[in-house]
């Protein structure tokens, strides 16, 4: 580039800054031009889940086109929208010009984070303090009291405690996520047990981090780069070539970072590592045979929209393929549970609306055992069962596969 | 991955019917749907023949008849070589209604006669099959009535006034008489007063309270006016009629529901009927999977192969049954300014039974956006033979292939008022047929 056009342009930006118009970015442009398609026809109305929970005063993804329909340069005018959106990603799915409506909601979140950070909601920016202070989305509990809560957790499904087995060069990396180690603690233990049963030579990374996916989701794009960055760089510096996830949300978020950052780390779900290195024969031959029991399985969005459909088909089979579990399917299974998004975290109410819905699809089902491939969404749907008084239990399919192939 | 005795590719009208009348024959049905296609963008009424030849007609029958000796390659005229269209096409409209009937969408209709239905942009549209919430709208039986559009306050595209003005002139031309037409714009304390849409309305209308309100204001509004027919742009989604019978107690009216362009209501409530039909009757819906291609052996299909995510993984049926729609639903689309068919392939024609030559989109589009005798572009797609087999140059393509739906060539249901109808029909003899060559071995 000359140094006159070079002049020319920086000229340019200090008049643009100076008038306060923001530019796009190519991808921004890109993404901005997608929801130009947008037809108005409110289908994604009807499969929205905040919609349904909140009737007419959530405008909906149509709203957001709608809201830079009229100027783009005032995105920010689409922060009720975006920030209370749950990212289940059933809009994409039945739009008929395929709006990446997900997509844009997280390019919205990042450019108001950054340009209009006072809209940005008081219950996340605590989550964000947790990332920077302790490097999880929750507060961590003091190790006493985490050991001790965790016994109990142990005790009470049978499963015994292990210590983390460190990461050494070339095993595959377990990445246990936020949730299962500063919330449902046995998720984490019970994902060990399940790789240890079926010989996988694993290790926990000293010291990772959170995923970078609540803090993308809160629309600091910026932390979760260098979070994502960091950890894989890493990986890649402990020849890791496979890192195995528990947490739907931490799996498809570490999925598309190594898309974006060109890493050639394969990221998988534990569902998928089972189903394609195990298999369902290995697992049915190995597991236990308990009480009969009826299942089902809830679809978290992560899983079904975000990394694709054919992890819900393992997820089954896997279940399925267990002595004594009676598979039953449930209607709206693949609807969101509530806690998509952050919602849960800073507009409890609406959430909660989602999750009574979602807990009387779980009854209609029938099943004795609702099963989540992801503590997230366990941790959601139980809370809400017990403060329903919803006769349904409830595992992580992590926890429930260990329970059955775990013995001494 | 999947393993079926019959996959149906599409999960619209056309794919749903097929799907669960295999089913009847106990066969194990599969249906993989991307989303929602052209059947949840329809008005959720059965057009079977409005506009022959391009002149609007209230004898569908005649229609066929008009079409089977004029255009050899329409989808009616290529199943009269082998069966009663008429009477296949009764059958086909009875087997989609009761499929909506079971799941508590009532329809109205009979294939003998149009009715003209009156509608949101304050036109009319010309049907043959219609949801009960319709029926007492239905143009001839208006005459004399005293009739009050009932518009709300921010509900975008719908203004009650020009309907109202509208309606009485579109009723003289069909010499149908309003004694009156009147019209009021709503609104209610609980419903936002911008940008509505009727999905909105409709989900409010389901509630209690909202109804009740909406009963008294109503009162209110035929005290002062005189009113004998009060039509609202929707009734609810789930509960239309009994939405319909407390409005018609309360004011001692009768109530009914008017077409509308997408976003309807009523296709809503007819697509989830259908949906969860089909479900209860055995089908297995698999939602979010896209068919991109496929393995075959000569005559055969071995298998297609579906994507998720980044995931490619076949499927196996003994049968399938194309029925992916057109520009909407996604079975054909534009690339590199050509048009191709998106999963097997396959070549495709124009709708005079052509091979489409010349692909260029732009040729394929007539020069004005309304014209007479349709974009040529809507009357592209695959060629099937009576069997609802896709052929190519007359020859079956496939032996285990079948088709049903827009994804069919030879119509163009834009001008001919023709779609639900050809895809009920199409969906209904693919599905049987699909069920005979699985039972056949």
């Amino acid at each position: 580039m000359s140094s006159m056009r070079r002049k020319e342009l920086e000229h340019i930006d200090k008049v643009l800054a100076e008038e306060k118009i923001v530019v796009f970015s190519p991808y921004e442009d890109e993404i901005y031009s997608e929801i130009e398609k947008c037809q108005n026809c409110s289908l994604c109305l009807t499969f929205c889940p905040v919609f349904e929970a909140t009737g007419e005063f959530y405008p909906g993804p149509r709203g957001i086109a709608d809201e830079l329909s009229r100027d783009v340069r005032e995105f920010w005018r689409a922060s009720s929208i975006v920030y209370m959106c749950t990212l289940c990603g059933r809009c994409q799915e039945r739009c008929p010009v395929n709006v990446p409506i997900p997509e844009v909601v997280m390019l919205l979140r990042s450019k108001i984070f950054v340009q209009r950070p006072d809209l940005v909601p008081e219950g996340l920016k605590v989550l964000l303090e947790n990332v920077s202070r302790y490097g999880y989305i929750f507060e961590p509990m003091n190790p006493e009291e985490r050991e001790e809560s965790l016994r109990g957790r142990l005790e009470r499904i049978g499963l015994p405690l292990r210590g983390d087995p460190p990461l050494r060069s070339g095993l595959v990396a377990y990445f246990p996520g936020c949730q299962a180690e500063t919330r449902l603690l046995e998720v984490k233990e019970a994902g060990k047990l399940v790789l240890e049963a079926f010989d996988v030579d694993y290790g926990i990374p000293e010291k990772w981090k959170c995923c970078g996916l609540p803090v993308r989701l809160i629309g600091d794009s910026a932390m979760a780069d260098e979070l994502q960055r960091s950890f894989l760089e890493e990986m890649e510096r402990m020849n890791v070539t496979d890192v195995v996830v528990t947490c739907a949300g931490c799996a498809s978020e570490l999925k598309s970072a190594t898309k974006r950052l060109g890493s050639g780390i394969r990221v998988r779900h534990l569902v998928e590592l089972l189903f394609e290195e195990v298999g369902v024969e290995t697992i049915s031959r190995k597991a236990r045979v308990s009480d009969k029991v009826k299942v089902t399985l809830h679809e978290p969005c992560h899983l079904s929209r975000h990394i694709g459909r054919y992890t819900i088909d393992y997820a089954e089979e896997i279940l399925r393929a267990l002595p004594n579990v009676d598979y039953v399917g449930m209607r709206g299974a693949d609807e969101c549970c509530g806690a998509g998004g952050l919602l849960k975290f800073h507009n409890p109410f609406v959430s909660a609306t989602i999750r009574n819905k979602k807990l009387e699809k779980i009854s209609r089902s029938g099943a004795e055992v609702v099963v989540a491939p992801c503590p997230l969404c366990s941790v959601n749907i139980s809370e809400g069962a017990a403060r329903k008084r919803v006769s349904v239990g409830v595992d992580d399919l992590a926890v429930f596969l260990a329970r059955r192939i775990y013995s001494e | 991955m999947i393993e079926t005795e019959i996959l149906v590719i599409g999960g619209g009208v056309a794919g749903l019917l097929a799907a669960t009348k295999a089913t009847d024959e106990k066969l194990e049905v599969t249906v993989i749907d991307k989303g929602s296609g052209a059947s949840y963008q329809s008005s959720g009424v059965i057009d079977v023949m409005g506009c022959p030849l391009g002149e609007a007609t209230l004898k569908p029958i005649e229609g066929i008849a008009q079409v089977i000796e004029c255009s050899p390659s329409h989808p009616y005229s290529v199943i009269s070589s082998e069966r009663n269209v008429t009477n296949v096409i009764k059958d086909a409209i009875r087997y989609l209604t009761s499929m909506a009937s079971n799941r508590g969408v009532e329809f109205k209709g009979e294939i003998e006669r149009n009715v003209v239905l009156l509608n949101t942009i304050g036109s009319f549209k010309l049907t043959c099959f219609y949801q009960s919430t319709m029926d007492r709208g239905v143009l001839h039986k208006l005459e004399g009535a005293s009739l009050l559009v009932t518009g709300f306050k921010g509900l975008v595209g719908f203004n009650a006034r020009f309907c109202s003005s509208s309606f009485k002139h579109f009723a003289s031309k069909f010499n149908i008489e309003l004694r009156k037409t009147s019209s009021t714009e709503l609104s209610l304390p609980s419903l936002r007063e911008f940008n509505l849409t009727i999905i909105e309305l409709a989900r409010m209308m389901d509630e209690d309270d909202f109804r009740k309100d909406l009963a008294k204001k109503l009162e209110t509004e035929i005290a002062v006016n005189d009113v004998s027919h009060v039509a609202l742009p929707t009734l609810g989604l789930k509960k239309p009629y009994e939405n319909m019978r407390i409005f018609e107690e309360e004011t001692g009216t009768s109530v009914f529901e008017l077409v509308s362009p997408p976003p309807s209501v009523p296709a809503q409530r007819l697509m989830e009927a259908l949906e969860e039909e089909a479900i209860e009757r055995g089908v297995r819906i698999f939602r979010g999977y896209k068919a991109v291609g496929f393995e075959g052996e000569g005559r055969s299909i071995k298998s297609v192969t579906l994507a998720s995510g980044e995931k490619r993984f076949p499927a196996k049926a003994k049968a399938y049954i194309l029925a992916t729609g057109k520009f909407i639903g996604g079975g054909i689309v534009e690339e590199r300014d050509k048009v191709k068919e998106t999963v097997f392939n396959l070549p495709l024609y124009d709708e005079k039974g052509e091979p489409l030559k010349r692909q260029n989109i732009s040729r394929l589009l007539a020069k004005s956006p309304f014209p007479r005798e349709g974009h040529p572009l809507m009357g592209c797609g695959v060629k099937v033979n009576a069997q609802m087999k896709p052929v190519v140059n007359d020859e079956v393509a496939y032996d285990n292939l079948f088709a049903a739906g827009s994804i069919i060539s030879g119509y163009n249901y834009v001008r001919e008022k023709s779609g639900m109808g050809v895809a009920a029909v199409t969906g209904y003899i693919a599905g049987m047929n699909a069920a005979t060559h699985v039972e056949g071995g």
